[in-house]
């Protein structure tokens, strides 16, 4: 097959698997999700996060200081399009798209034509580059920024490169530690000067108060730094962060091992002469070991990209029996995982991705105006988000209100206490199945296993 | 030479560690070992001389004083001479197999490898009820696929269902079965089980590994090392030890690897002396002695840490009683927790006509070992001595152990 042909049929598979059903799986935006869209909107409508921050370097959001990049490209996004599920991930789906190109002219520079078209390939059904793609993760559209300024450096456009690799501080934390040795490799000084510069703006805006939280000790740094190279994390178990799993999955599929085995021994042999692509693999697992968590693989997406990589010089490199059964191996591997995206991620983990706030708004929206006060019962960390996120609630009303907690406009957040509140007069209730009555319940939500999850119930409106 | 030597150090400091720093027995040791009579040091002491040995073989098999010194300083191998003491045994009765030049050493390796097993056979019976075989087992297979399918129709609300001819070509038993094998087999490569067990739970816990209980198998500098010596070493000479250990392993469950996978234990010690020897010897030392002491302080000096107190408190309790019981006092001591007696009469307290053990209702003229919950009605000033550890070892009985003159 002509090559362009294939590189093009390979970007179009990985796009479908990215930008199919990107409101259903997963299931729900996340509170980090929500935030992200929350604030692009404030900043399409007011040019101000939601603090009212004007044309911020940091998004204060929950006071963890958001890297701004991904807020600022979703900005017009949701500004044209609406505020929704699918315009809040786009740019991270498109990032997944142009990433599965990316590696293909850097595996090619890299390793050659032929390992460039399988890396692509795999880039474009890998459980990783999918599941990362799904979600409005800003580590993806900073995958996407980090692959191009090696390209730019690789292609020996270095002041370009090293210049793409500053701006890829504002877009996730992790960048701020890949830049330096992209800076060494770039060898340009004004390319230096200028992502400094880039560098120390993002730090003085908020990014050190990130970079201070960090945590663990040095033994542990040792050990988590080889848990990023484990093969039963790889292919098996995948990481314990839940908001980052696919039950049944690790990172890459099973029958990848084989080659990723064949890759890293070809790298072992052949480092001399491969010396970039073994850095990156060295060097690729440290943003990850400074912090507390075991395995956070999100933290370190351009790692992923290099065993990718090694995947695909051990596929070139496959012989006998296993060169046979791995392709159909992989389409039964491709289509369980497909499965387990679309259909069982939204129906078994819809706990881990804050499920429940669209559909109680869904309910109380056409209602609301009734009510001088909404009381809302949750469980959930930083409620209020999902409120702004799904009522699309006015940004400059938002942002001129004095704040009281997670408190704004009518909302209030707090436990629902029924014998004391049915006596609240004009009072909108949002709770769980313990906290209100089933009785005169105006709304009622059901979860996707079909328990109820939230009761909805109003106390009378005077007149 | 010189790496002989500290390695023979190492083991000396060892042996005067277990001395010096008594930890208990497990059950399964109690039970095999106790039936011939045997107490705790005795134990320690074959452990320890079973280790030599292995230490020594394996150093006379490959004429390298580095495989000594990684030998003697490898987790896995003080681990298992400590906990696993017939296992143990019958690895140094495999490795005298591999390296005997004569007919007649390598018959009695072999025997050795026979009644090794035979001894802890019970135990390996016991830890082998969930393994490889009854996973692949055709009618659980079954089970899965249909699992499976049930929860994609489910995940569709009950909608749709994907055509017969697919989900027969995608869910099928054969496929399940050969997906089960390399996910067993690619789990077993788990860096996080092998060098920080605890400290990785939060991700090792996915696996199935219960929270406490396992140690390191090697130091994490020893990965590096391994995927070095794997690609540029003639693995010839050690193939056979990596197929065992990857049948031993996949075999039984993955928290039983520390037992399941022994057999890894001569080809990781043999790899990895085959890089050391080519890195800065300062380096080596340094790098072996300062984890082999990392190790040790955790392994003697923090047990409740990494171990469930359940040894501890077996051990505690039969030293109290030797100690402490006044010849004409009655005790009666909680078997809530696991087998007293069997640890009792193992640390020699029992057969005792005047201590019986299992549950107890408190009445006064008594002594009362047992849980803090098995204490309720007896008033605080009479309980003499509260044995501190972490563990609630039965949901809702508080942690540790409590004594009560009564």
């Amino acid at each position: 097959m002509d090559r362009k042909v294939l590189i093009i049929t390979i970007l179009v598979v990985g796009a479908a698997l990215r930008l199919a059903w990107l409101d259903k799986s997963p299931g729900s935006v996340n509170w980090d999700e929500a935030a992200l869209g929350y604030n692009a909107y404030s900043l399409w409508k007011t040019g101000a996060d939601e603090y009212g921050t004007k044309w911020p370097l940091a998004l204060r959001s929950f006071d963890d200081y958001k890297p701004p990049l991904y807020a600022y490209l979703t900005a017009p996004v949701v500004g044209i399009f609406g505020l929704n599920e699918i315009t809040t991930r786009l740019i991270s789906a498109l990032a997944g798209v142009a990433s599965v190109g990316l590696v293909y002219v850097i595996a090619k520079k890299l390793v050659g034509e032929k390992e460039g078209l399988v890396a692509a390939g795999l880039m474009a059904i890998e459980p990783w580059a999918i599941f990362y793609s799904r979600g409005a993760w800003e580590a993806n559209l900073s995958l996407a920024v980090f692959l191009t300024s090696v390209w730019l450096i690789l292609t020996r456009r270095n002041l370009a490169g090293m210049i793409i690799a500053g701006i890829n501080v504002f877009s996730y934390h992790s960048a701020k530690i890949y830049l330096w040795p992209l800076l060494v490799w770039g060898r340009k000084k004004m390319g230096v000067v200028i992502a400094v510069a880039l560098f120390t703006i993002a730090m003085s805006s908020g990014g050190w108060a990130r970079w201070t939280s960090a945590g663990g000790n040095w033994w542990e740094a040792g050990q988590k730094y080889f848990s990023y190279f484990s093969p039963a994390n790889l292919f098996v178990r995948g990481t314990p962060e839940l908001n980052q799993r696919v039950d049944g999955f690790g990172l890459y599929y099973g029958w990848e091992i084989f080659a990723w085995a064949i890759g890293l021994v070809w790298l072992v042999r052949n480092w001399r002469e491969n010396k970039i692509l073994a850095m990156w693999l060295i060097l690729a697992p440290l943003p990850a070991i400074i912090t507390r968590s075991w395995f956070n693989p999100v933290r370190v997406l351009p790692l992923w990209v290099a065993h990718t990589i090694l995947v695909a010089i051990g596929l070139r490199r496959l012989t006998g029996w296993l060169k046979i059964i791995i392709v159909p191996w992989a389409v039964i591997n491709l289509a369980w995982f497909g499965l387990a995206v679309l259909w069982q991620m939204p129906y078994s983990r819809y706990g881990d991705w804050q499920w429940g706030f669209k559909e109680v708004v869904q309910i109380i929206s056409p209602v609301l105006d009734k009510y001088d006060q909404v009381v809302w019962e949750t469980g959930q960390a930083q409620p209020y988000i999902f409120a702004l996120f799904y009522l699309k609630y006015p940004p400059e009303e938002y942002q001129k209100a004095p704040r009281q907690g997670y408190d704004f406009g009518k909302f209030v957040f707090r436990k629902i206490y029924w014998p004391d509140d049915r006596n609240l007069k004009n009072t909108l209730f949002i709770g769980g199945v313990y906290s209100l009555p089933e009785e005169g319940a105006i709304g009622r939500t059901w979860d996707p296993q079909g328990y109820e999850s939230a009761r909805i119930q109003a106390t009378p409106t005077q007149p | 030479m010189w790496p002989g030597i500290v390695a023979a150090g190492v083991l000396v400091v060892k042996l005067g560690l277990m001395l010096g720093k008594p930890l208990g027995v497990s059950v399964a040791m109690a039970e095999t070992f106790g039936n011939l009579g045997w107490g705790e040091m005795q134990i320690r002491v074959w452990g320890w001389l079973v280790q030599v040995v292995i230490v020594i073989l394996l150093a006379k098999k490959t004429r390298s004083g580095w495989v000594a010194l990684i030998a003697a300083a490898n987790p896995w191998l003080n681990t298992i001479s400590m906990w696993h003491v017939w296992e143990t045994t019958a690895l140094a009765g495999a490795v005298g197999v591999w390296a005997a030049k004569h007919t007649w050493q390598k018959a009695i390796g072999a025997v050795v490898v026979v009644l090794a097993l035979a001894a802890t056979w019970t135990n390996l019976s016991k830890i082998s009820s969930d393994n490889l075989a009854a996973k692949l087992n055709w009618n659980f297979l079954g089970q899965q696929v249909d699992e499976i399918q049930k929860i994609n129709f489910q995940a569709t609300q009950k909608n749709y269902m994907l055509p017969a001819i697919v989900r027969k070509i995608l869910y099928n038993k054969p496929g399940l079965a050969l997906n089960t094998i390399v996910q067993r087999s690619v789990a077993l490569m788990d860096f996080e089980q092998w060098t920080a067990p605890q400290a990785a739970w939060t991700a090792t816990g996915l696996s199935g590994l219960p929270p406490k209980g396992l140690l390191p198998l090697i130091y994490y500098w020893d990965i590096p090392l391994l995927i070095f010596t794997i690609v540029i070493f003639d693995k010839k000479r050690v193939k056979w030890w990596l197929v065992g250990g990857w049948l031993g392993g996949i075999f039984l469950d993955k928290k039983f690897f520390t037992v399941g996978g022994v057999l890894f234990i001569p080809a990781i010690v043999v790899l990895v002396a085959e890089a050391v020897k080519r890195l800065d010897k300062r380096l080596v030392l340094v790098l072996y002695l300062a984890g082999t002491g990392f190790f040790f302080k955790e392994m003697f000096f923090n047990q409740l840490k990494w171990q469930y107190s359940d040894v501890y408190l077996y051990r505690q309790t039969a030293m109290w009683l030797k100690n402490n019981l006044a010849a004409d006092a009655r005790a009666a001591v909680t078997n809530k927790f696991g087998p007293m007696d069997v640890m009792l009469k193992f640390y020699k307290v029992l057969p005792n006509s005047n201590i019986e053990v299992g549950e107890f209702t408190p009445s006064p003229g008594k002594v009362y070992i047992g849980l803090p919950k098995e204490m309720r009605g007896i008033p605080e000033d009479k309980i003499v001595t509260r044995i501190e550890a972490d563990d609630e070892l039965v949901y809702g009985y508080g942690k540790g152990l409590w004594i009560a003159k009564y």
